[in-house]
C-alpha cells in the first residue's frame, strides 16, 4: 500500500499548482512539532481511534533525513503510509504532497489523511503552499501543533521561529510529555502558546499512553 | 539557530554479539548507544539535538524503536518484541543543528567503539549513501 513519492519540479512550474481547482471529499488533519515532540506516536493512536470508528485513514509522512525511520515504523504495525522523502513538503517538496494527496484521493479514498510533516518544517510555508494548490477539502483542515515541554525553553532560546510558526498556524494545540514533563515546564509552555496565539483550545496530554477521549473527541468528532 | 547546519545522517548499525541477549537487554544496550551518540555530540561544539532515533525490524509486526532528543534526557524505547537475539540490524537517523554529517559520522563510529559503554559485542556502523535533499535555502536547514 506504501509507496514512496520521488519526483519534484519547482513551486512555480508545478502542475499541481496550476489554476485548475480540486475538489476533495476526504478531511486533513496536520500534525506539526519540532524533532523528536512525539508526532509518530501521536499519529499512531490517532490511526487507531479513527480506525475503530471505521473511518479510512491514509498517513502521508515527510522526512527530510536520508532513510526514513517513522514511514518503515508505520508500514510494520500495518499503517497505510505514503512517504515523501528528499526533502521537505514546506517548500520544495510541496508540489509532491499535493500530488500525494490528489492521487490518495483517486486511488485510495480515504476518509482521513493524516500529515505528520518533517519537524524540522515550518508549518506556515506548508500551509501557504496547500493554500495555493487550491485543493478545497469538505470540511477544511485541522491543523494541531504538538508542544515539546522538555526541552520548550532550549526550542525558543535557538529556534523560535520555528516554535512560534507551529503555535500561530494551529487550531488546536496540544502539550505532550505530560507523564515525564514538571508542572512548571507544562506551565511555561502554555504561556508560549497563550502568548503567540490564544485562541487555539489547548490540552495536556501523553501521547505514549492512551490518549483521554475528550482529546480524541477534540480531534476526532469532527469527522464524523 | 542561522548559523546553525543541518546535514541529516543516517547508518545502518549490525549489533553482533557471541551470545543471544533478551529483548530487555537489546532495549539497554540501544538507550546506552544513543545517549552515548547524544554526549558525544554535546562534546564536539554548539548544537541542538532535533532527534537521534534508532529503529529495528524484526520478523513479523515486532520491533524495537529508540530515540533520545537531548543528552539531559534518557532514551526512550519502545518494543513489541520478546525472545532472544544475537544480532540486530538498526536502522539509525540523525538529525543534529550545527554538526555536520562528517561530524555525526565519526560520533557514531566513536560510539560503536568506545570502551566502557557495555556492549561487548561488535557493531559495524554503515553509513547510508547521500541522495539528493531538496531543502530550500535559509530559515530552517541551513545547509
Amino acid at each position: 500500500m506504501a509507496r514512496a513519492v520521488k519526483r519534484c519540479g519547482p513551486l512555480a512550474e508545478d502542475a499541481a499548482f496550476s489554476g485548475r481547482k480540486a475538489f476533495f471529499v476526504m478531511h486533513l488533519i496536520v500534525i506539526t512539532g519540532f524533532l523528536g515532540s512525539g508526532k509518530t506516536t501521536l499519529i499512531v493512536k490517532l490511526v487507531k481511534a479513527a480506525m475503530q470508528k471505521g473511518l479510512r485513514v491514509a498517513v502521508v509522512v515527510n522526512e527530510i533525513g536520508e532513510i526514513g525511520i517513522d514511514d518503515q515504523f508505520m508500514k510494520k504495525i500495518g499503517l497505510n503510509v505514503w512517504e515523501i522523502l528528499g526533502g521537505c513538503i514546506c517548500c520544495t517538496l510541496a508540489g509532491d504532497l499535493v500530488r500525494t494527496l490528489q492521487e490518495l484521493q483517486g486511488n485510495y479514498s480515504p476518509d482521513v489523511v493524516i500529515v505528520e510533516p518533517s519537524g524540522a518544517a515550518d508549518p506556515g510555508n506548508l500551509f501557504s503552499a496547500l493554500g495555493m494548490s487550491r485543493i478545497q477539502f469538505l470540511t477544511g483542515t485541522r491543523r494541531i501543533a504538538l508542544l515539546d515541554p522538555l526541552r520548550m525553553d532550549m526550542l525558543m532560546a535557538v529556534l523560535e521561529p520555528l516554535v512560534t510558526s507551529a503555535i500561530r498556524q494551529a487550531d488546536l494545540i496540544l502539550i505532550n510529555k505530560a507523564d515525564i514533563a514538571s508542572p512548571e515546564q507544562i506551565e511555561q509552555t502554555r504561556r508560549v502558546a497563550a502568548d503567540t496565539n490564544p485562541v487555539p483550545a489547548v490540552m495536556v496530554i501523553s501521547a505514549k499512553d492512551d490518549l483521554e477521549p475528550r482529546v480524541l473527541s477534540e480531534i476526532l468528532s469532527w469527522l464524523t | 539557530m542561522a548559523d546553525m547546519i543541518l546535514e541529516p545522517f543516517a547508518a545502518h548499525l549490525f549489533f553482533a554479539f557471541p551470545d543471544p541477549k533478551r529483548i530487555e537487554e537489546w532495549a539497554e544496550i540501544l538507550m546506552r548507544f544513543l545517549e552515548t551518540s547524544a554526549m558525544l555530540c554535546r562534546e564536539s561544539g554548539p548544537c541542538v539535538i532535533g532527534h537521534i532515533k534508532g529503529l529495528a525490524l524484526l520478523n513479523g509486526s515486532r520491533y524495537v524503536r529508540v530515540s533520545v532528543i537531548s543528552p539531559s534526557l534518557p532514551a526512550q524505547v519502545e518494543t513489541n518484541a520478546s525472545g532472544d537475539l544475537a544480532e540486530m540490524t538498526v536502522t539509525l537517523n540523525m538529525l543534529v543543528y550545527g554538526l555536520s554529517k562528517k561530524c555525526l559520522d565519526g560520533i557514531v563510529k566513536e560510539t560503536a567503539t568506545r570502551p566502557g559503554t557495555g556492549w561487548s559485542g561488535r557493531v559495524t556502523v554503515e553509513p547510508v549513501a547521500p541522495t539528493t535533499t531538496r531543502n530550500h535555502p535559509g530559515h530552517h536547514h541551513g545547509c
